[in-house]
């Protein structure tokens, strides 16, 4: 009797692991989802081996969709989705360390096309519906800009601009790209960064360079057509020696210079920048605080609108609201946070992991 | 006292005064020790201890693929909390805190012992979950022994060791090699179902091990030598574009003891020499190196039924990293003291011990424990441990620039740890073993990488309560010919963030990551004249991936095989083994998104030549 309680207690170990598991349901669901009218939040997923996902946030039903490339597709987006971009009807996700762009229909979000050969791209701006242009860091030494073929996915040109190039903006002709120090943001490099690179559009090519402050990370116009520019100034861990403030830099577009520097009094690697509805309000981040300032301002604000620091920024100009996005432990689902103009709290909501940069689709 | 050497058919008989004893006699009491079979490590000498660990099915191990980044999570705890002890030293990285399993090669211990429970009175720093126990034991009496191994397994596998060793009355002496080259371009299925090749994953490895000792008459001499270097390619994750990184290892660990004994007291004088180096590559070599030396002097005094022992020890370290804003060399000292009782009328013994740290003159928190061990009935035994633990924050956690902190305070809390075995009846031909334990530590202060502002800081925030259950049943049968052992064990962790970092608020009573709730094996062993075979079923259950636990893995479970042959003709044996694992050829990752290997296959074949019979 005892052996038999003895020789069962063995296989009651061998049960207990069946009774206690869970098994965990895998289904891609075809939804009939549209997703054409609505906001698009571009999540990098955790830094180590994980995979960046794209959020949807419907503005009329209030409702906010996770991870809706996974849910479409059946595949993870890659390592890395540094941020998403729409045109010509389809939505382009830079998945920075997989190296490729995942090419989706904007409707459905069904995958495309695979847009390669890339080397750490940041961000995506369609020119033409056969040609894009793509941002990378390349190896770290040198950014490129890479003009691709829209159709098949292939590289057309590349073209060196700088260290870290990365936000694009365009201006008539002219597509003007940061160069943001790409890897180490430390040192100063006149030559390579610390400059926006002026792509003519025309010919593909590096048309000029724009001093602007140290390492220029955001590029937003105001209604005026003018171009205003986030420097994260230099911050060196190694020698503070070596450290410079940023500055909110004016670039007038047509005579392609920098005509109004606005000097801060710190430097650090994160700054954002947006701009309201009518082009007139720019909101910036900085010092773990968000700002406002008219574009026809003589001198920097002294007061914040919300004393609160975000990991990316954005300005939705269907909803007329500031977008921050908060990205908790960086291991996590991070939140957006809506706020008014004015600096009120609105609401906020979930999104994936890490939260960085949104696409608001107009209406 | 017995002892399972690497041969599981040959117990031998060893001195009173054990040498390198892994579990330190009276002063130990009320630990619950988990010893790994002789077999086991046998059947896992082609690999490394990571996977002898992973494979036993007794605890998670963390690891990054085959070959790969591994590290142990004991108890609910993380991998800084897990002490790995070489023969009495730890040798974990002062700058990591932690030790990549997958580079110690199983073939180089032939006692493994998983130590339930944290023990910073003996072990100091990091012994919060509880430790592995690594150990070279002399076998005297062994004479001439000669040893060549040879293991070929899937996608390109070779593993060579030789071993050559002397054992008399009073002289063991022994020398093993091995290297190890794997293509490890293994099977596994990628998003779509496709059985795919893994990429820039190969590996190549070799080592040297020498185990000395000398008994004269009033003392022992031990000294060994462990040397490695290991060259790794690493592979990228399923989501990542491709991998040309690579990374180098080595290390040289030597060890030296003597002791000396008379009448009753007993005086051990030990020290330890570590040096480790890693270049990794990437855009170009990123090198870093550290450097431990460790020194101890113990006083024992073992009477009738009550002993004691007074240890002071000092660990100086030195570490060359580029980004760390200083070189540190760092100094600690610490002394033990414990007091070991036997109660031989009511059979309880038990065991006081406290252990006080200084680093860089600075004291760490006091660590006392209590220990108790009761036999009860007939064959039952409860063991019952109470200490406090703390874990130092690492070299990378104060130095590194930016975000270290050199201010940041040890971690630190109580466990306990209780268990109860029963061993069924001696004589008879069938033996059944049962164990229940539970266990609960509580560790604050621990330290977390935050986001600020502009970069990562090490702070001193987090509170995590594990605890949980195990069960173990063996059974065990003998006949002349013929011998079956059956094992289960299962048990359960609960591993949650009893306080967070602000704004983190979603983790909050949540399982910590990476710690699966349930884990459970099943395994089964014979042997029958000259043949052996077995199988194992190891499950291991759903683990969280993200802190917020809305991300998590699935439960995997896999089953491995083996048979082997042996064929005795006179002073030589020759055998033949072969091998199975993940037989059901599940896909499964550990880590997420890193791929793990479907079925392989593995043959080893193993001449000995004994002088003694």
């Amino acid at each position: 009797m005892r052996k038999m309680v003895r020789l069962s207690a063995a296989f009651i170990c061998v049960l207990l692991l069946f009774s206690s598991c869970k098994k965990k349901d895998d289904e891609v669901i075809t939804n009939v989802i549209d997703f054409s009218e609505g906001v698009l939040i571009s999540n990098e997923g955790p830094f180590s081996a994980g995979t960046g996902t794209i959020s949807f946030y419907n503005r009329s039903t209030n409702e906010v969709m996770q991870d809706i490339f996974q849910l479409q597709n059946g595949f993870p987006a890659g390592n890395i989705v540094q941020s998403v971009e729409v045109y010509d009807g389809k939505a382009f996700v830079v998945v920075n360390n997989a190296e490729k762009i995942q090419v989706v229909n904007l409707q459905d979000f069904m995958y495309r096309q695979t847009i390669g050969s890339l080397s750490q791209p940041r961000y995506f701006m369609g020119i033409t519906p056969q040609k894009g242009y793509v941002t990378q860091w390349g190896d770290g030494s040198q950014g490129q800009l890479k003009v691709v073929d829209l159709l098949n996915g292939n590289t057309i040109k590349t073209i060196d601009i700088g260290k870290g190039s990365d936000r694009m903006i365009r201006s008539g002709r002219f597509v003007f790209a940061c160069n943001a120090g790409g890897f180490d943001p430390f040192t100063f490099d006149p030559v390579n960064d610390s400059a926006i690179a002026v792509i003519d559009t025309y010919g593909d090519s590096l048309y000029r360079r724009i001093q602007v402050g140290y390492n220029p990370g955001g590029i937003v116009e105001d209604m005026f057509g003018k171009l205003w520019v986030i420097c994260y100034g230099i911050t060196d861990y190694n020698n503070p020696g070596n450290d410079r403030n940023g500055a909110l830099v004016r670039v007038d577009p047509s005579l392609l210079i920098a005509d109004y520097i606005f000097q801060f009094n710190t430097h650090e690697p994160g700054m954002r920048i947006a701009i309201n509805e009518t082009k007139y309000t720019i909101f910036y981040k900085v010092s773990g605080a968000v700002f406002s300032m008219n574009a026809t301002s003589q001198s920097l604000p002294s007061n914040n609108i919300i004393a609160r620091d975000f990991y990316g920024l954005g300005f939705d100009p269907v909803s007329q609201l500031i977008y921050g996005t908060n990205a908790t432990d960086f291991n996590s689902s991070g939140y957006v946070v809506r706020y008014e103009k004015t600096g009120a709290l609105v609401d906020s909501f979930p999104a994936g992991i890490i939260p960085g940069n949104f696409y608001f689709i107009p209406e | 006292m017995h002892v399972h050497a690497q041969q599981a058919d040959t117990t031998l008989l060893l001195k009173e005064v054990q040498v390198t004893d892994l579990r330190m006699g009276p002063f130990t009491k009320g630990i619950a020790f988990d010893t790994l079979s002789g077999l086991q490590i046998d059947l896992n000498s082609g690999s490394s201890v990571a996977d002898l660990l992973a494979t036993s099915g007794k605890l998670f191990v963390k690891s990054y693929g085959p070959g790969s980044l591994s590290t142990v999570s004991l108890n609910g705890s993380n991998a800084y909390q897990t002490s790995i002890i070489w023969n009495g030293f730890k040798i974990e990285s002062p700058m990591l805190g932690q030790t990549d399993l997958a580079l110690l090669p199983a073939c180089f211990a032939n006692q493994v012992i998983i130590q339930h429970g944290g023990r910073s009175d003996l072990w100091g720093s990091g012994s919060v979950g509880g430790s592995i126990l690594l150990g070279n034991l002399p076998v005297f009496n062994s004479g001439f022994k000669t040893m060549v191994r040879s293991t070929v397994s899937s996608f390109e596998d070779q593993f060579y060791s030789s071993r050559f060793s002397y054992g008399s009355k009073k002289i063991f002496s022994s020398l093993s090699l091995f290297s190890r080259y794997s293509k490890n371009d293994f099977l596994y299925h990628d998003f779509f179902g496709n059985a795919v090749h893994q990429e820039n994953s190969s590996f190549k490895e070799k080592g040297l091990l020498s185990e000395n000792c000398v008994l004269t008459g009033k003392s022992t001499l031990l000294f060994n030598a462990w040397l490695q270097k290991s060259d790794r390619r690493i592979p990228p994750s399923m989501t990542e574009a491709g991998s040309q990184t690579s990374q180098q290892d080595g290390a040289q660990r030597l060890m030296a003891a003597w002791k000396y004994s008379s009448g009753s007291w007993q005086t051990e004088l030990r020290s330890g020499f570590f040096n480790e180096q890693l270049i990794f590559m990437l855009a170009g070599p990123d090198s870093s190196s550290f450097s431990t030396f460790i020194n101890e002097a113990r006083v024992k005094l073992v009477k009738s039924s009550s002993s004691f022992l007074v240890a002071i020890q000092d660990f100086y370290s030195t570490a060359e990293e580029s980004f760390y804003s200083k070189s540190p060399g760092e100094n600690t000292i610490a002394v033990f003291g414990s007091y070991a009782q036997q109660l031989k009328k009511i059979k309880l013994d038990f065991s006081l011990n406290v252990r006080q740290e200084w680093r860089e003159g600075t004291a760490t928190p006091l660590t006392p424990s209590l220990g108790i061990e009761k036999k009860f009935l007939k064959n039952f035994i409860a063991r019952l441990t109470v200490s406090r633990n703390f874990r130092n924050p690492t070299m990378n956690d104060r130095y590194w620039n930016p975000g270290g902190n050199p201010f940041l305070k040890p971690e630190s809390g109580w466990g306990t740890y209780a268990a109860v075995e029963h061993t069924g009846p001696a004589n008879s031909k069938i033996r059944f073993g049962t164990t229940i334990a539970a266990f609960d530590n509580r560790i604050s202060n621990q330290i977390l990488w935050t986001p600020g502002a502009e970069y990562w800081s090490a702070v001193n925030i987090l509170s995590v309560h594990s605890r949980g259950v195990r069960i173990s049943e063996t059974v065990d049968l003998k006949t002349s010919t013929l011998s079956v052992s059956v094992n289960g064990t299962y048990s359960y962790m609960k591993a949650t963030n009893a306080k967070t970092a602000t704004g983190q608020s979603d983790a909050l009573n949540k399982q910590v990551i990476y710690t699966p709730e349930h884990m459970g094996a099943a395994s089964l062993h014979m042997e029958y004249q000259n043949w052996k075979a077995g199988c194992s079923y190891v499950l291991t259950g759903e683990r969280y991936t993200t802190s917020d636990n809305l991300g998590s893995l699935p439960y995997h479970a896999l089953g491995d095989a083996f048979a082997g042959y042996k064929l005795k003709i006179r002073k030589l044996e020759f055998e033949l083994e072969g091998s199975v694992k993940n037989i059901f050829n599940k896909n499964y990752q550990v880590v997420q998104y890193r791929p793990m290997p479907l079925r392989t296959y593995s043959l080893s074949a193993k001449i000995q030549f004994q002088s003694k019979q």
